[in-house]
């Protein structure tokens, strides 16, 4: 390639960054948010604010929540319930539509079993997370595929930065935020980088190993010969990893379902204490149905495999799984990356890491920016235009339009329908012409869109957390005083995101032409004053003490 | 540049996929189970793939690069077949 | 849990004062204020030992998988923390500095 190791690598790392970027920030972006996903989805869903002192409470579900469960699902061929945790404190119950394919979720009051007031929503856990791993792409798992070609580039790029930065060491803390753009984004964009390395590391390739099953299906054929093709490979792989028990419909009807808090005890007594938070009726009604009990993990990394299937009517075990060492250790990996446990503190220390990598890919789109400017706008090359429009788009861009997701939430009336679209798809629409028209008007607004994007993004949060109070009247004094930490928490971010946009948005619009740069555009000689300050500012600017 | 790029990323794909492939066939001759030997393979094929664009985009030489990845690719195809 | 944190921040800042450039900032001045080799090799030891013994104590304190997360987590951030001290409020850090050149250098105060 280039001459040395380390051009090649500063190449590489410029071109996957420009490539990759945008896609990299939206899958940062929504990764972060992910975190608290379902925080979002008690502030998009309002019926289910709960207080969080329920989850506490043991849950009966023999009674109101499944008759109620048997009541929804009618006709359905399986339907599943999540028990309540900390975070979620009602019960979700899911079941298949069998005419659209798609799962329908309500959530239940934990102690009266009662349907709780429903938004039709996607939320935190059906839009902004999935967003994260597929981008929503569902047309021959290309999302998964660019997902996956987009960790490989983050790898790629956290090794050929470290590669091409030189002084590693001595610049380990070094940030000067007051020098001109190009240097202070650049060591913004270090510091980030250096810094966060473990995080942003362990982050990409813990993402990849999540899709040991999908990225490679060359290897099931190879471990497999015996299967017909690669399908059935990837099933027999599926079956022997993570588990799986299927049974025939016996197409009659059978006896009533048994007890499902028996059930839970017998899963207790299996798994030493364990508990299963996740139980699913298959076939229900019919004689062949049986139940399948899954294992928490709230209380640990690793997100176990440990499953139990029991007969539905008489409780007979059926039969049981637990993962085999290797894939234990997968799941560990997995486990760090997805965050399903209770940790507060971690969680809090992933979402501020999960920031300083949006970050760090702001500050490098930035950075590029700036150090081609002058090049590009001197030989007549497009590529700033081109990219600035598409950094802007990424990085406030789809901040903004997120908040306008929010804000049609907010808005949307609960049964609303349009042109055949339901209401969730409806607020994704509202995401996604958002997000167009911010590539549209940085299209158009060329480097003047970063400020005024940045100063959307800040009227839209604050627009939000109105919204909030006006739709619900859980403004955040109450939210606040009733325990209700998610709203609250929720609330308050949108307020942070705002100030610190605004802030951004004065200071970007603060930056006026030096009277140097000034003069030598109106093509006249600066005054002699003019060019000597300048001399000895920029002198001054190479000392240490320099801010 | 187009050719280095699909070289790399397409081709070093398709040694990678080729060596996970060897991997899952290999490891179970040594007791590990069927699964778990995909996951190893797979897991150790996303290191392998970064080592092998790192590679890929430095290497001078466009020929050099096409055809250390076609041999090796048809190597780690060999020893699948080998091993099943 | 608070032990491994304020080690960590101890650690690190350890570290960043063994840098002359970052001295000259805590302290404002020009004059050249570096650390002896061998106090800055002691007091970057000393820093990297504070980071690392942050880890048996989240592990202590959390079991073996949260206190390893935890562990990596917590250096990440007071790196962070400790950087944009630096850069916004070094002046905070002068009496750690002074305390670190006490320590580790073997000769009377030369910091202002």
């Amino acid at each position: 390639m280039e001459p040395t190791f380390r051009k090649s690598m500063a190449w590489l790392h410029t071109w996957a960054g420009v490539v990759m970027g945008s896609v990299l920030f939206a899958m940062f972006w929504m990764g972060t948010l992910s975190v608290f996903d379902r925080e979002i989805d008690r502030w998009m869903n309002p019926g289910t604010r709960l207080s969080a002192t329920l989850a506490g409470q043991p849950v009966k579900l023999d009674g109101p929540i499944t008759d109620t469960a048997m009541r929804l699902a009618q006709g359905s061929s399986q339907w599943f319930i999540r028990l309540p945790s900390e975070r979620t404190p009602a019960v979700e119950l899911r079941w298949r539509n069998e005419a659209s394919k798609t799962f329908e979720r309500r959530y239940l009051h934990p102690q009266t079993g009662a349907v709780l007031t429903h938004t039709d929503t996607l939320a935190g856990t059906g839009f902004i997370f999935p967003f994260h791993f597929n981008l929503h792409i569902k047309w021959k798992d290309l999302g998964y595929w660019l997902v996956g070609l987009a960790g490989m580039a983050m790898l790629v790029l956290v090794v050929s930065g470290v590669v091409i930065h030189r002084k590693i060491f001595v610049d380990f803390f070094l940030f000067r935020p007051r020098k001109h753009t190009q240097r202070a984004s650049l060591d913004l964009h270090n510091l980030t980088g250096v810094l966060g390395m473990p995080f942003h590391f362990v982050m990409a390739l813990s993402g990849l190993i999540i899709f040991v099953g999908i990225y490679w299906p060359s290897s099931y054929s190879a471990a497999y010969p015996e299967a017909k093709d690669v399908p059935a490979a990837r099933q027999a792989f599926n079956k022997d990893g993570y588990g799986q028990y299927r049974r025939a419909k016996a197409g009659e009807p059978g006896a009533a379902l048994a007890s499902l808090d028996a059930m839970r005890a017998q899963a207790r007594q299996q798994w030493q204490g364990g508990e299963a938070n996740f139980i699913r009726v298959w076939q229900p009604g019919d004689k062949a149905s049986y139940v399948e009990l899954r294992r928490s993990y709230e209380d640990t990394v690793t997100m176990n495999l440990d499953q139990l299937y029991l007969d539905a009517t008489s409780g007979q075990h059926l039969y049981s799984f637990t993962s085999a060492p290797v894939m234990t250790v997968q799941r560990f990996i997995s486990g760090l990356h997805f965050i399903q446990f209770e940790h507060w503190l971690l969680r809090w220390l992933y979402f501020l890491a999960g920031l300083s990598g949006c970050i760090l890919m702001a500050t490098g789109f930035i950075f590029w920016l700036e150090s081609r400017r002058a090049s590009h706008a001197k030989k007549g090359l497009h590529g700033v235009r081109v990219v600035e429009a598409l950094s802007v788009a990424s990085v406030p861009g789809i901040m903004a339009a997120t908040c306008v997701f929010f804000i049609a939430n907010r808005l949307l009336p609960l049964d609303a329908v349009l042109g055949g679209y339901d209401r969730a798809t409806l607020e994704m629409w509202a995401f996604y012409l958002a997000w167009l028209a911010a590539l549209a008007h940085a299209g158009w607004r060329g480097r003047a869109a970063w400020r005024e994007q940045t100063a959307a993004l800040a009227v839209l949060a604050v627009l939000a957390v109105a919204l909030n109070w006006v739709t619900t009247g859980q403004h955040l004094i109450h939210t606040l005083a009733g325990g209700l930490w998610a709203v609250a928490g929720m609330d308050l971010m949108l307020l942070g995101a705002a100030a610190i946009a605004a802030v951004t948005a004065r200071h970007l619009g603060r930056k006026v032409a030096s009277p140097l740069r000034a003069a030598a555009q109106a093509k006249t000689a600066p005054l002699p004053e003019l060019a000597a300050a300048q001399q000895t500012a920029k002198g001054a600017g190479n000392s240490p003490r320099a801010a | 540049m187009v050719l280095r790029v699909l070289g790399a990323i397409g081709g070093g794909y398709a040694f990678t996929a080729a060596a996970v492939a060897a991997a899952s066939a290999a490891l179970p001759l040594v007791g590990m189970s069927r699964s778990d030997a995909v996951v190893l393979a797979a897991t150790l094929g996303f290191v392998l793939y970064l080592l092998v664009l790192l590679w890929a985009f430095s290497v001078r030489g466009l020929v050099r690069l096409w055809v250390t990845l076609a041999g090796a690719t048809l190597l780690a195809t060999g020893l699948t077949f080998l091993a099943n | 849990m608070l032990a491994a944190c304020l080690l960590a921040l101890l650690g690190f800042a350890f570290l960043a004062l063994s840098q002359e450039r970052h001295l000259e900032r805590v302290f404002e001045s020009n004059r050249p204020l570096a650390l002896t080799q061998l106090a800055q090799l002691a007091q970057r030891a000393t820093g990297f030992i504070a980071i690392g013994l942050a880890l048996p104590l989240c592990i202590v304190g959390e079991g073996a998988g949260f206190g390893c997360l935890l562990w990596v987590m917590l250096t990440v951030a007071a790196a962070m923390v400790t950087a944009l001290t630096l850069t916004w409020r070094p002046n905070c850090l002068r009496p750690l500095a002074r305390a670190a050149h006490l320590l580790f250098s073997f000769r009377p105060s030369q910091l202002p």
